[in-house]
């Protein structure tokens, strides 16, 4: 029997981990995650908000393990999904989700084409490239780490492993909804993971087959409450204003950094191309190091400077331009606009945000530089949506008839007749209000102006690209 | 091509609509492996068979761009169970966009309607038994395009599925019938 440690977690009491865990814990490449804050500059917004993967690591483990005794795992299946379930944010580099946008722009994709046919996001790539390759994770790993990188990709043993900490009902979702609730100080995240977790089971389509994660009928309700809490976190925290704008921000500084300043080690932070070497120089860099050498006084001057020290400072832009939905804007340009946000669709946007900067100048009566006023189009899921799950559905037990999904199951969701999300563009830039009033002034002011910018742009086919 | 794009072409091939979203996924995952492009679509074995997020969020953003509109109906399945199905059918702004789309890359658009036709002609075909040659097909994939139905059947398992031999039979012909497999002698299915 292996010897536990404990370690005291604000949301989930005592978290015991294992020896071989302890050890992992300890490595520096692991050590590196408190370094790396889980919501970015969402503390300029909810000052609460400085927890960081560390924690969070610690979280979806702890929870991977309660899941997999709850379901019945072998001791094998437990170790590796605990292991799986430690390492699974690995490999994100600074500012988490920020470093996943400049990766998209510059990573090397036609040498990573066939990877990312099976993965779609850089970061788990790099995440099994580490736990792969470095050195003294490799020493407290052995034969395991090879396994558990590939749970984390495509799945290891019974899919019902995978589904743990890779799915709709994942470890991971459970952890960040509760920690991401406590640290922000609200209480939208919160569910009751108890009664959630006594009802996971597992299901298969026959005796033969490998177990699939499931729920009771009975945990229909818990699950509703999971799933409204999702909802209401990501429209409430991680679809606030401010934090949209201080991303942005994150992202145009890195953009600028290296097309305009041409800082080179800042390009080369970003260029991954699948090799291991990359691999081990891009987990040197955290949110501190980040800020502190591309906001140091050896690039005054510079965009990307410029854009780190606003956000220091709280000097943030200002959305000019209030959600509008994009059912309001003409057909034709919806389709341009909605990837007018992809970090790829570098020109159409260049010469958007420019003819933006021009209007926007005029009526501020200020010079507005158009490298500082960002686009920003998204999505956010509608209620059924966020209960369809983004892998299929959640399967409900109905044995001994075949199991249904959540949202054939679920009362509530069911109830919600329209599924359709709901796509919104927002202009930032950087101006100036003297006073609340002439905030709501302004954006009255710039409302028909913009509008129109951007409908001319668009339908006139400006969006398009050579580089998309 | 962006998947977005790919399902909006496979919508203007099978006249704008589709019943229900297994019938979506697995129509399109059928066009990309008969077009080539299937790796880039992101397919994963599900509960139901080759299920693609990147598909399905292609779906919503059509749906959120305002271009699909969306209509939910209770229907009883094989089993006598009852399912809840929402099709999808392309609006004007959606026939609009699509027509663009076509323009831009007649070549694609144009196989992609031939294929679509011939998974047309193979049909009637309902969505368990297209789900079951969608698993089949995917499984084909996983042992080298060449295969024994006993093999298929033990390989579907590891994944998860259970394949049925009725659902087996009409899945085969499908398959068949699309020329994605061929029947050798010895009774074995490959390509």
């Amino acid at each position: 029997m292996s010897e536990e440690r404990k370690i005291r977690d604000p949301v989930h009491g005592f978290i015991s981990v294992n020896e071989k865990e302890s050890e992992i814990i300890d490595t520096p490449i692991f050590q590196r995650l408190r370094r790396i804050r889980q919501l970015a500059f969402a503390d300029l917004v909810y000052p609460g908000a400085t927890h960081t993967r560390f924690d969070h690591s610690l979280g979806v483990c702890h929870i991977a393990h309660s899941m997999a005794r709850a379901l019945g795992l072998n001791e094998d299946q437990r170790r590796l999904v605990g292991v799986a379930a430690l390492l699974h944010d690995l490999g994100h580099g600074p500012f988490s989700h920020v470093s996943e946008a400049a990766l998209e722009l510059y990573a090397d994709h036609g040498k990573l084409r066939d990877r990312l046919k099976v993965q779609q996001q850089i970061h788990e790539l790099i995440t099994a490239d580490v736990m792969r390759t470095e050195p003294d994770l490799l020493k407290v790993l052995g034969s395991e780490g090879e396994k558990a990188a590939k749970l984390l990709l495509k799945g290891y043993g019974e899919p019902v492993c995978r589904q743990m900490v890779c799915g709709p009902l994942d470890a991971d979702k459970q952890d960040y909804l509760l920690r991401d609730s406590h640290f922000c100080g609200v209480k939208y995240g919160v569910f009751d993971i108890d009664q959630l977790q006594s009802e996971l089971c597992t299901v298969k389509e026959s005796q033969r087959v490998g177990r699939q994660l499931a729920i009771s009928g009975d945990g229909v309700h818990a699950l509703e409450q999971f799933v409204l809490a999702k909802y209401y976190l990501t429209n409430q925290v991680y679809r606030h204003k401010v934090r949209l704008i201080t991303d942005q921000m994150l992202i145009r500084a890195v953009r600028l950094g290296i097309e305009v300043d041409q800082i080179e080690e800042l390009a080369g932070i970003y260029a991954y191309d699948g090799s291991p070497e990359f691999a081990a120089k891009y987990t040197k860099w955290d949110d501190r190091l980040f800020l502190l050498r591309f906001g140091g006084e050896e690039f005054r001057g510079k965009y990307c400077f410029d854009l780190l020290r606003r956000l220091n400072e709280r000097r943030l832009l200002k959305r000019v331009y209030k959600p509008k939905p994009l059912r309001e804007l003409p057909a034709d340009c919806r389709d341009a606009l909605s990837r007018i946000s992809d970090p790829r669709s570098k020109k159409g946007r260049d010469d958007l945000e420019s003819a933006l900067s021009v209007k926007i100048s005029e009526n501020v009566g200020q010079h507005v530089d158009s490298r500082l006023v960002v686009v920003h189009a998204y999505t956010i899921k509608s209620l059924r949506q966020e209960g369809a799950g983004d892998e299929g559905g959640i399967l409900v037990d109905e044995s001994p008839r075949p199991p249904k999904t959540f949202e054939e199951r679920s009362a509530l969701f069911r109830s919600i007749s329209k599924g359709f999300s709901e796509g919104f563009v927002e202009v930032y830039a950087p101006v100036s209000y003297d006073t609340p009033c002439s905030r709501s002034e302004l954006l009255k002011k710039l409302e028909g102006p913009i509008t129109d910018v951007i409908s001319t742009f668009l339908e006139a086919g400006g969006g398009k690209n050579g580089d998309a | 091509m962006e998947t977005r794009d790919f399902v909006l072409l496979a919508y203007a091939a099978f006249d704008g609509k589709m019943r229900g979203k297994t019938m979506l996924q697995k129509r399109i995952y059928f066009l990309g492996e008969m077009l080539g492009v299937v790796d880039e679509l992101g397919y994963i074995p599900h509960y139901y068979g080759p299920y693609s997020p990147s598909v399905a969020n292609a779906n919503a953003e059509l749906a959120a761009l305002g271009y699909l509109n969306e209509s939910a109906s209770s229907a009883t399945d094989a089993r006598g169970f009852e399912i809840v199905r929402y099709d999808y059918a392309l609006n004007n702004a959606g026939k609009r966009i699509a027509q663009r789309k076509k323009e831009a890359d007649p070549d694609l658009s144009a196989k992609m309607q031939q294929k679509a036709s011939a998974i047309k002609r193979a049909g009637p075909i309902n969505y368990v038994e297209l789900s079951a040659a969608a698993k089949i097909y995917f499984v084909l994939g996983e042992l080298g395009r060449k295969a024994t139905l006993k093999a298929i059947r033990e390989m579907a398992q590891n994944l998860g599925w259970a394949i049925p031999g009725m659902e087996m039979d009409k899945a085969v012909a499908f398959l068949e019938a699309v020329e994605l497999v061929t029947r050798s002698k010895s009774g074995s299915g490959g390509q």
